[in-house]
């Protein structure tokens, strides 16, 4: 029989801790292979570095019961990886981890994170999970949510642009960007 | 030879090779046989009204009558224009791909060799959605940056080329939202819908990548805007056009054609920004200042630092592992992917990567596949660097030694191995106390901004230009520059 620990107990003690050269080593077998078969691809070798931005939240006594992942594809998006050791599930884990993920992010100055949840047994539970803490997706495609404070400014007052007047159709141009023509890539020339 | 009576028209060798026109009897023009799809054809049409009062809500604010615009009407390899003065919310934003080749092959990744797709795959659905939306995304974004820069246009000529590029960015929508549509049910259509909800610099819902939030604020800019995060877009859609699905790789190809015109604003509007500041230094003997009606060369500097910077962000961290699932999986290629040498699968490729470790920026080997994020960058890097030289060239012209350059990757950064830490344009390490004391000189202030936006006093006579930009060397389609490019609405005038 699993005890699940108290959450109030668990996720106050925890700390979130960068990882600056991140590997894959024993205790990501144990807390991210411990997910549902299916549920991550992640196929990496032992010892072998990893790409993205990796965190661990680790309990009073430094044990790692989670982890974290942005893979910022382009600046403004990421990816997110969230993991927690079996042994720690319902405690808050999981909450701590996303919490820590979105300041990450919105200090990047990244404006939204997703989240694609793959096949496996419990992605109605995931999905829902993720629904409540504010993504908007559906359950088999991109999962995405606002993060942080990128918007600088109130939308613009809505103004409505000039009415019509008839052109004169006639001109035809030649392909050179200077002068306003298309040009293939290869021989784009500024 | 196409001959023709109107004197505004240049004379315009025919195009060669094959084409593929465009049927503008159609309400949404395509060449992709809408009328054939009705489905899809209604769905578009729905779709229509919203955009439009999108453009009417936040596209250009300035009024205006009419504006001479080029608009496509075949794109074969050579692609084809028609030029004519046309009322922009009748400009014909249409949905464009080039040429079907039904040979192609599909050029890297696990699938290398196989047939281009022309259907989604099942299992890379998610992924390909994503890539068209954050692309798609971009593109109305920078129409909703540039929006009120009508008001202050250095001239005729800069007014034209600043609402051809929106029609475009417009237009570049349209494609994104085909697709979307086309092959992505109603998923599709509720992502084309949020690409007109979210909005450059809204709180609640901003566009979403950084750059295409940050206020456009003068012509400056936006010449830095066109140059820099323009060509971002440039190279995104060049990995774009090499992917395994084919509508997507065809309607990326076509964009490309119309990005070269916007390339040409951003490097020659810099350019003759320098030119017109350097004619000053050399005649003063010295530093130009705000005084003399133009723009500091040390402020051009600073405005190329920020966006130079904010642009190298858009390509993510350097290392991604979606990054290399997208190449391995065939959606999203290379820069020029057929013309590298090596095996195209890259699983056994190395390259070395910059970091920071111990306040030195040291390298380390890393597996190529999860790079591709920073070999698209360091394409990217190198193409910002003909523009220097292109305006540095002005410098020299004049006879004057200060001269212009890119400054370190790490400048300014906060996405990837720099983010944590501060570098200077030199591309020293440095701590907190030197990066404060150093960055008014580096990056625009406020007072820098104040001051170049007090220069930016709008010029509508035709052939005019406003002191702080010399004039253009030539016309749009062999137009002179003194043409009258723009009508303005009499409320434009004012």
């Amino acid at each position: 029989m699993t005890v699940a620990p108290d959450p109030s107990s668990v996720a106050s003690d925890l700390q979130w801790v960068r990882e600056e050269s991140p590997t894959w080593d024993a205790d990501k077998v144990r807390v991210i292979g411990g997910a549902p078969e299916g549920a991550f691809v992640l196929p990496f070798s032992d010892g072998e570095q990893l790409p993205g931005d990796w965190f661990s939240a680790r309990d009073a006594g430094g044990a790692v019961v989670g982890y974290g992942r942005l893979d910022t594809t382009w600046g403004g998006d990421a990816e997110i990886l969230l993991a927690v050791d079996p042994g720690h599930q319902e405690a808050g884990v999981g909450s701590f981890v996303l919490e820590r993920l979105e300041a990450e992010a919105a200090a990047r100055d990244i404006n939204y994170i997703h989240n694609r949840i793959r096949d496996h047994a419990q992605r109605d539970v995931v999905h829902d999970w993720l629904v409540v803490r504010g993504f908007r997706g559906p359950v088999d495609g991109d999962l995405r949510k606002r993060v942080g404070a990128g918007g600088r400014r109130p939308r613009p007052e809505a103004r409505p642009a000039s009415s019509a007047a008839s052109g004169t159709p006639d001109g035809r141009g030649p392909g050179h960007e200077e002068q306003g023509g298309y040009v293939d890539v290869e021989e784009h020339q500024y | 030879m196409t001959t023709v009576d109107d004197p505004r028209t240049g004379a315009a060798p025919e195009p060669t090779g094959p084409v593929s026109t465009i049927d503008y009897d159609e309400r949404i023009p395509n060449n992709v046989n809408l009328a054939g799809d009705r489905r899809l054809q209604r769905a578009l049409e729905g779709w229509q009204p919203k955009f439009l009062d999108w453009w009417k809500t936040l596209g250009p604010a300035l009024p205006t009558e009419d504006v001479y615009l080029r608009t496509a009407i075949a794109v074969g390899r050579d692609g084809w224009a028609h030029f004519e003065h046309v009322p922009m919310e009748e400009y014909r934003w249409g949905i464009f791909l080039a040429e079907q080749n039904p040979d192609r092959q599909i050029a890297f990744g696990k699938h290398k060799g196989e047939p281009a797709w022309q259907e989604v795959p099942g299992e890379h659905r998610a992924d390909l959605m994503r890539l068209i939306v954050i692309q798609g995304d971009t593109e109305p974004a920078s129409v909703e940056q540039q929006r009120i820069l009508g008001n202050t246009a250095p001239s005729i000529y800069d007014l034209r080329n600043l609402f051809q590029v929106n029609v475009e960015e417009g237009r570049h929508l349209w494609a994104m939202v085909y697709l979307l549509h086309a092959y992505f049910g109603r998923e599709g259509r509720d992502e084309a819908e949020q690409l007109l909800k979210r909005n450059s610099g809204d709180l609640d819902a901003p566009r979403i990548l950084g750059a295409f939030n940050e206020e456009t604020t003068d012509w400056l800019q936006f010449f830095m805007f066109t140059y820099f995060t323009d060509r971002d877009g440039k190279y995104q859609l060049g990995t774009l056009k090499e992917s395994a699905f084919d509508p997507l790789a065809r309607t990326c190809e076509f964009m490309l054609k119309e990005e070269a015109h916007h390339m040409f604003v951003g490097t020659t509007g810099v350019q003759r920004v320098v030119e017109r500041t350097a004619e000053v230094m050399k005649a003063k003997g010295g530093e130009a200042t705000f005084e003399d009606g133009v723009i500091p060369l040390d402020v051009v500097q600073k405005y190329l630092n920020f966006q130079f910077s904010v642009s190298m962000d858009l390509f993510g961290s350097e290392q991604s592992t979606n990054a290399g699932n997208y190449y391995s999986s065939g959606l999203k290629g290379r820069w020029q992917e057929t013309r590298r040498k090596d095996d195209h699968v890259l699983l056994d490729d190395e390259r070395e990567m910059n970091y920071v470790e111990d306040g030195q920026i040291r390298q380390k080997t890393v597996p190529m596949l999860s790079a591709l994020n920073l070999d698209l960058r360091d394409e990217y890097v190198a193409d910002c660097a003909n523009g220097v030289r292109r305006w540095n060239q002005e410098l020299e012209d004049a006879g004057l030694t200060e001269r212009l350059f890119l400054p370190h990757e790490g400048f300014n950064r906060k996405v990837g191995a720099y983010a944590s830490h501060h570098v200077s344009p030199e591309g020293e390490v440095i701590d907190d106390a030197a990066w404060e004391a150093g960055v008014g000189g580096w990056l625009p202030s406020e007072e820098d901004r104040r001051a170049v936006a007090a220069l930016m006093v709008p010029v509508y006579t035709y052939g005019e230009f406003a002191p702080w930009i010399a004039p253009p060397k030539t016309g749009i389609n062999d137009q002179p520059v003194e043409f009258d490019y723009v009508h303005l609405a009499e409320e434009g005038m004012a």
